[in-house]
């Protein structure tokens, strides 16, 4: 099996196949990661969607100096905080096209908590997410942040706090 | 930096393993020995699962962002074809799918779905049982 660096540099040859196989891979990591920035699974399938056509084009730039998942929700990050940033100014954000129901609100989500971390700011909740969900090493959650180690740790210690204050 | 800051510090990563042994074993001992970072290990663990219970209840990725990744990458010019049976019937579907012009044609005799050419929406053209 390929490593998911080896794949990146397939994509960067715009080898479809590859960016395939890399797609299945990291969809539902990116998705997860998303929805816990932006509460919303049509706006979380919008930021996936921006991720991934943005490593497709940029893949031929990965130069290997991070892994290829610390990359990629990276890349997530930044179109999530883009999507909030645009929200914030009021700008018309997509809608589903469909009008189907939203997933997030059919699935058996324990209300309480995803209540309590809608209390948090964005920062708060994408580092609990990398943290205690990706189960992501201190070095690999500060290079997805782009922030210091020192801050990871605080921000973390803040947001747990918070957590715990909401909910116990 | 006193002991049980240090501790806090790196409790996270010592409940998700993510510590080098040194580090972890450091941790441990001193939890074992304090009885206020057993409370904070306590309240970490119960933090993470409820972040990981929320995370792992989120629905799945849909099928249909696949699709617009892939009209929005500008694949195109690609062409499935779907021959066969179908119990009693015979099935031919082809789909192809050219710059904006997503294409589809179907044969099913005993089924009665006799189109055989029409186009339809790009996102119902990724699948080859699409063109039944």
């Amino acid at each position: 099996m390929k490593t998911d660096e080896a794949l990146l540099r397939a994509v960067g040859r715009a080898d479809r196949q590859a960016f395939r196989e890399l797609y299945d891979r990291h969809a539902e990591r990116v998705y997860r990661f998303s929805i816990s920035l932006v509460r919303n699974a049509h706006l979380a399938e919008e930021v996936l969607q921006e991720t991934m056509l943005t490593v497709w084009k940029n893949a031929a730039s990965f130069r290997g100096a991070s892994k290829a998942t610390t990359w990629i929700l990276g890349i997530a990050r930044n179109q999530a905080h883009s999507l909030l940033r645009r929200e914030k100014k009021g700008e018309r954000l997509p809608e589903d096209p469909k009008g189907e129901p939203d997933p997030a609100e059919a699935a058996e989500i324990d209300v309480r908590v995803t209540r309590a971390l809608q209390t948090l700011s964005p920062e708060q909740q994408e580092v609990l997410h990398l943290v205690f969900f990706e189960e992501m090493s201190l070095a690999d959650a500060a290079a997805v942040l782009g922030i210091p180690e020192g801050t990871v740790k605080s921000r973390l210690f803040y947001a747990r706090k918070a957590l715990a204050k909401e909910l116990l | 930096m006193t002991d049980c800051e240090r501790t806090i510090e790196l409790l996270p990563w010592y409940v998700t393993g993510k510590l080098g042994v040194a580090d972890a074993g450091a941790v441990a001992a001193h939890v074992q020995s304090c009885g206020a970072c057993r409370l904070e290990l306590a309240e970490i663990v119960w933090v993470r699962q409820a972040v990981g219970a929320t995370s792992a209840s989120m629905p799945g990725v849909r099928q249909r962002v696949w699709r617009r990744v892939m009209t929005r990458a500008g694949f195109r010019d690609t062409a499935n074809v779907d021959i066969g049976s179908f119990l009693v019937g015979f099935r031919l579907g082809v789909n192809a799918r050219r710059p904006g012009s997503p294409v589809r044609a179907s044969l099913r005799v005993m089924g009665h779905n006799v189109r055989i050419v029409g186009t339809q929406r790009r996102e119902e053209c990724e699948t080859p049982k699409d063109a039944q």
